[in-house]
This record gives structure tokens, C-alpha cells and sequence, in this order.
């Protein structure tokens, strides 16, 4: 580091004729570079991002789908898209060369708001400086800056939300329809198999079955009773059979006349065998005459017997008793035959039921998830909505205040540029003197002492 | 923290007198001008300062005088003095400058800072090791440092000058002379 008496001691001492030559070299040139540089013209339009856009605004938090964040909107003005309006709108050329010095013209007079500012500000604000060699080209050109870079914010902004829209209305009809097909799906087994709907357990088919599995039992037992009662009942006409034909019999009187003529020969004939042998007389006529009573007796009762009985008031009431016994017993059977159909019925149907109810189920789940995404969707559609809304509405991004007119750049005013420009000669000459000086080989150091003597610096005196 | 230059003045006299002991003649010399001659002054002023019967003796690099005259003036200075500083520029280009490095205890160079490199600060120590002579050390200097010792003159220093004979011993700083040597004190 040169102190300032080396510094003098090389331009006034060792090297006065170049620091003059040097001097006058630099004030020529510069004399001539102020004469040639115009004076410039600045001017200033701002653009306002105001709260809403960004995740640090606590409203919009939740918000999965916001817009892009006011810090890149800086950005925005050296997009393509922006520059090539821009150039168009002010006349400048549109050739890359030109966007190109274009761009970098923007960016160096773009103020971004600091990251603080948008952080606790409710709003952040970008200022466009624009120069130009007029008043009124500097503020058309920072106009153009700001009327470009919000349109094409909202252009941006709408454009992302259109889309995003689109694809959740697509998705969202598809859910609807996915719905409405199952839906459909349940109703038809429904319709089908209304059990299946029913979630009382009172009307369900397996409680059906139950209630008629008892009936059935109830009945059964009913109908055992009375098949026995029948039976028994049954054999009553029979016994009143039986005890009309000998009323009928016995009624006969000649049957008795027959039987107890019978009766007195056969006894006749019995004692006659018993104390006699069969050579008694009369013993054959009387076995004859006891045959031909037995034959009588026999065909007497053979013809009474072919009287019908229907006459004896006991034997028609075990009739009738009978035929009520069979009657009821025949109606049991009938009636638990028909239980057995119903059964037979109502399993088949709870079988068919098993697979339709597995079926409805898995159609009830696949309903409640598609009705569970339809609402998330809607839920994101109808946000991706309001923030189509808020990033269209004219508050979030727009011109906050348009340059009127430029002023002169305070360094490109003559005086200015004059003192710059002694100030700027004066630092290169004196530059150039110092660096041609220290090309030189001199005793800067300790090191260089050391090494040009090739004996050791015993001692500094500073 | 900066050291004074008194301070800096001590330690190169310890340094020395560590080095080639008591009594000591030291030839302070330059290759250059530039580099002033105010290292030996300062230096003189040190050993006074410190107790030292020291003697400050300046050879011109044009001056002519036979070795052996010289040898037996040195010789009898440091018979008299504890320490005798001579002080010489442009060593390279006198003679009895060259004579007085080889008789002397030891050689200080001195170099101003920021000087212009020249051949002879290369060619100092190998000529002056041809010689004999033994070179302690270089002294790196600013030029204004030298300068203000120049400018302190002699303090408790006797100052002679080499002539012929009779050497005319001069204590302080406030004697006139009309030599060279003296002129220059003078006017420093």
C-alpha cells in the first residue's frame, strides 16, 4: 500500500513529465466525451401488487393454488412477452440485439421492493425508472414497462387459473358421472331386492325367514295334533259301525227269533253229546237241524248286515266328527305345505340375497368415496374460482402511478458531467503513473531488501 | 503498536553490540545517496545515549588516503572510543570506504524503502565479502526516518574528521567546521 508521501514522491519528483503529459492526455479526451454524451432523462412509474397474492397474507394460507409471489413480479418486466410489447409500444427495435440492450436497460433501472417490505407490508410496490435522451421518451418507455408487465400479469395469472379450472370441472363431471352410474347400480338392485335397502332389522329377509321358520314350527305342531286327533276320530265311525249293525242286528226280531232258537238247540245238542254217545237217536237231525240254525243265523245276520247303518244317529255324528278331523288335518297339511313353499322361497331369496347384498355394499362404498372426491374437487374448483377471481380483479396487480414526464439524470447535467469527468481524468492519469512506477522494480518490502542484498534486514526503521 | 524510533535505534544497538561485542567499530554505508546518512548519526546518538564513548566519523566516497594511514587512525579511535561509527555512501566507489569495511567489526548497509533497485545493492555484499569484510545486516529505512535522524544532529557524540595528522575532535553538535564532513552536520 502506497502512502501518500510515496505518491507524491513519484508524481511530483520521479515521474512529473508523465503525470502532465498523462493529464492533459486525459483532460482532451474527457473534455471531448462531455461534449459528445447527451443529457438523459429519467422517469418513474410504479406498480402496485397489493395484499392477496402472496402465502404471507394469513387469508390466503390455506390456499394451495395462489398466484405467483409479489417478490418475482420484478421479474415479469424482462420476460420476453414484456420486452417485445415494450419495444413495440416505444419504437425500439425488435431484433434480439435489441431486446437484448432492452432488457438489461430495464433491469438496471428496476427497483424490486425489499423482502421485508413484502413480508409485513400489506402491499409491495416495484418503481420503473426508464431513461431515455427526452422527457417523453423516458416516460413512454417507463410507462410502457408498467402497462406491459401488468397485462401480462393478468394475462398470466387468468391463463394458469383457466387451465387449472378446466381440469378440475373435467374431473368433477367425471366424479358426478361415476356417481350417478352407481346411483343407478343401487337403485336396480334395490328395486330387485328391496330387503336390501331396508336397514330395519324387523323388515330385513333373514328376520322374514325367521318369523315364518316359526310359524312353520307353530304349525307343524298344529297339524301333528290334529292329524292324531284325526286319527283317532277316525276310528270312531268304524266303532259306531260296528255297534249300529248289532243295534241293527239285535234289534232284528227275527235275528233273536233265529239266534235264540239257535241258542236252545245248540245247548240241546251240547248236552246231548256230553251225556251221550253218538249212537243217541236223533242225534244227526239234531246236529242238522243246529247246522241249518247256524246257517240261518248267518245269513240273517248276513242280510243285516248289508243295511246301511247311516240311520244310527251315533254312527252319523262319528262320521261327521270324523270328517271335521280330516277336514282340519287336511287344512294343517295344507297350510304348512304352503309355509314350506314360502321356506323353500325365502332361503332361495336369502341365498340370491348373500351375493346382491355383497354387491350393494361394494356399490354403497364406491359411492361414499366418489361423493367423498367430488367433495374435495368441488372444494378446490370453487377455490381455484375465487382465486381466478381475485387474481383477474383490477386491485391485485395494476399501475399505481404513471411517469408524466422525465427529468434530467442529476450525473448527465453539464456541470455534473464537467466535474465527473476532471475527477474521473484525474484518477486514470494519476492511475497510469502509479502503475507505470510500480512496474518498476523498487524496495517495497523486507522480502525484496533481503532478497536483492542477499543479507538479512537486521532492522527497520518505519 | 508502533515503536518509537528511539526505541527501534536500541534494539539495532543491542543487536550490534551482541554481535561483534566492546569495542566496537561499525561502518555504516549505502549504495546509493538516496539513502541518506542519517542511520550513522542516529546510531552514534544511540551508543552516547547508552553510555558509550562513541565517535562518529564520515568518509566522502571521492576521498583518497593510503590504507595503511587509515588503518592506524581507525586503530587509534577505537583505542579511545568504546564505539566508533563511520559513515560512508556509494561504498562501492571509494576506495577507503572499501578499506575501512574490511578493517572495521562489522558492516551495516542501509537501504531507504522505495528506492529504485540498482545493481550495486546486488553487487554490495559479495564485493564487500571479497574484501573481508564482515556484514552484519541490512537496515531497512523509510527515507523520512533518516531524514528526522539527520535532522536530530549529534547528541554526546564526538564527531572527527579523517585529515592528515591531526584529526580535530569536535564534541557536539555545535562546532563549526570548514570540512566536508562538518559542513554536512551542520547543515542537517
Amino acid at each position: 500500500m502506497m502512502r501518500l508521501a510515496q505518491v507524491k514522491d513519484v508524481l511530483v519528483r520521479r515521474r512529473r513529465p508523465f503525470a502532465v503529459a498523462f493529464l492533459v492526455a486525459a483532460l482532451v479526451l474527457d473534455a471531448l466525451a462531455v461534449l459528445v454524451v447527451p443529457t438523459e432523462y429519467a422517469a418513474q412509474s410504479s406498480v402496485l401488487m397489493a395484499a392477496g397474492g402472496d402465502h404471507d397474507t394469513p387469508a390466503d394460507a390455506t390456499s394451495s393454488t395462489k398466484p405467483i409471489l409479489s417478490a418475482d413480479l420484478p421479474y415479469l418486466a424482462t420476460t420476453p412477452t414484456v420486452l417485445t410489447n415494450v419495444a413495440r409500444d416505444i419504437g425500439w427495435g425488435q431484433d434480439p440485439h435489441a431486446l437484448l440492450r432492452l432488457m438489461h436497460h430495464i433491469k438496471a433501472n428496476l427497483s424490486a421492493p425489499p423482502a421485508g417490505a413484502i413480508a409485513l407490508s400489506p402491499g409491495a410496490i416495484v418503481v420503473i425508472r426508464f431513461t431515455g435522451l427526452s422527457s417523453a421518451d423516458s416516460a413512454a418507455g417507463a410507462n410502457a414497462v408498467a402497462d406491459e408487465m401488468t397485462r401480462f400479469y393478468h394475462d398470466r395469472a387468468t391463463a394458469r387459473f383457466r387451465v387449472l379450472t378446466a381440469d378440475l370441472q373435467q374431473q368433477v363431471e367425471a366424479r358426478r358421472a361415476r356417481i350417478n352410474r352407481v346411483d343407478t347400480e343401487i337403485q336396480r338392485l334395490t328395486a330387485a331386492a328391496p330387503y336390501l335397502a331396508a336397514h330395519d332389522d324387523a323388515h330385513s329377509l333373514s328376520a322374514q325367514y325367521q318369523t315364518l321358520a316359526e310359524e312353520r314350527a307353530e304349525v307343524e305342531a298344529v297339524a301333528k295334533g290334529e292329524a292324531a286327533a284325526a286319527s283317532v276320530t277316525n276310528r270312531r265311525p268304524a266303532e259306531a259301525e260296528l255297534a249300529a249293525r248289532r243295534e241293527i242286528t239285535e234289534s232284528d226280531p227275527a235275528y233273536r227269533d233265529v239266534v235264540d232258537q239257535f241258542g236252545r238247540d245248540f245247548a240241546r245238542l251240547a248236552a246231548v253229546q256230553s251225556q251221550y254217545s253218538d249212537a243217541y237217536p236223533g242225534l244227526p237231525e239234531l246236529r242238522h237241524t243246529v247246522a241249518g240254525e247256524r246257517s240261518a243265523v248267518q245269513g240273517r245276520r248276513a242280510i243285516l248286515q248289508q243295511k246301511p247303518p247311516a240311520l244310527d244317529t251315533g254312527y252319523a255324528a262319528a262320521l261327521g266328527e270324523a270328517t271335521r278331523a280330516q277336514s282340519v288335518a287336511a287344512g294343517d297339511a295344507a297350510k304348512l305345505q304352503g309355509l314350506n313353499q314360502v321356506l323353500r322361497e325365502t332361503q332361495a331369496e336369502l341365498n340370491t340375497g348373500k351375493t346382491l347384498a355383497s354387491r350393494f355394499d361394494d356399490l354403497q362404498r364406491e359411492r361414499d368415496v366418489q361423493t367423498s372426491a367430488y367433495g374435495v374437487l368441488s372444494s378446490r374448483l370453487a377455490e381455484a374460482r375465487a382465486d381466478q377471481a381475485q387474481a383477474g380483479s383490477i386491485g391485485s396487480v395494476s399501475v399505481l402511478d404513471r411517469a408524466p414526464y422525465g427529468k434530467p439524470v442529476f450525473y448527465t447535467v453539464l456541470p455534473v458531467r464537467i466535474a465527473l469527468a476532471l475527477l474521473l481524468s484525474l484518477c486514470i492519469a494519476f492511475a497510469m503513473i502509479l502503475w507505470l512506477d510500480r512496474r518498476e522494480y523498487r524496495m517495497w518490502s523486507v522480502t525484496i531488501v533481503e532478497t536483492v542484498y542477499g543479507a538479512p534486514v537486521v532492522a527497520t526503521l518505519s | 503498536m508502533a515503536i518509537s524510533l528511539d526505541e527501534q535505534l536500541r534494539i539495532l544497538r543491542v543487536a550490534i553490540e551482541a554481535e561483534v561485542g566492546a569495542p566496537t567499530m561499525i561502518l555504516v554505508a549505502s549504495t546509493d545517496d538516496d539513502d541518506g546518512s542519517g542511520l550513522g548519526l542516529g546510531l552514534a546518538n544511540a551508543f552516547a545515549a547508552a553510555g558509550r564513548t562513541t565517535a562518529l566519523l564520515r568518509l566522502d566516497a571521492g576521498e583518497q588516503r593510503p590504507a595503511v594511514a587509515l588503518g592506524l587512525r581507525l586503530a587509534e579511535l577505537k583505542a579511545e572510543y568504546d564505539v566508533c561509527v563511520i559513515e560512508t555512501a556509494r561504498i562501492l566507489e571509494s576506495s577507503v570506504a572499501l578499506d575501512a569495511a574490511r578493517i572495521v567489526d562489522g558492516v551495516i548497509l542501509v537501504v531507504g524503502m522505495g528506492r529504485r533497485v540498482r545493481r550495486a545493492d546486488r553487487d554490495v555484499v559479495p564485493a564487500l565479502s571479497r574484501f573481508g569484510a564482515r556484514v552484519l545486516g541490512v537496515v531497512a529505512a523509510e527515507p523520512r526516518r533518516l531524514a528526522e535522524l539527520a535532522a536530530e544532529g549529534a547528541q554526546g557524540v564526538d564527531i572527527v574528521t579523517p585529515g592528515r595528522g591531526s584529526l580535530r575532535v569536535v564534541h557536539g553538535e555545535t562546532v563549526p567546521s570548514s570540512t566536508d564532513s562538518h559542513r554536512l552536520v551542520l547543515e542537517r
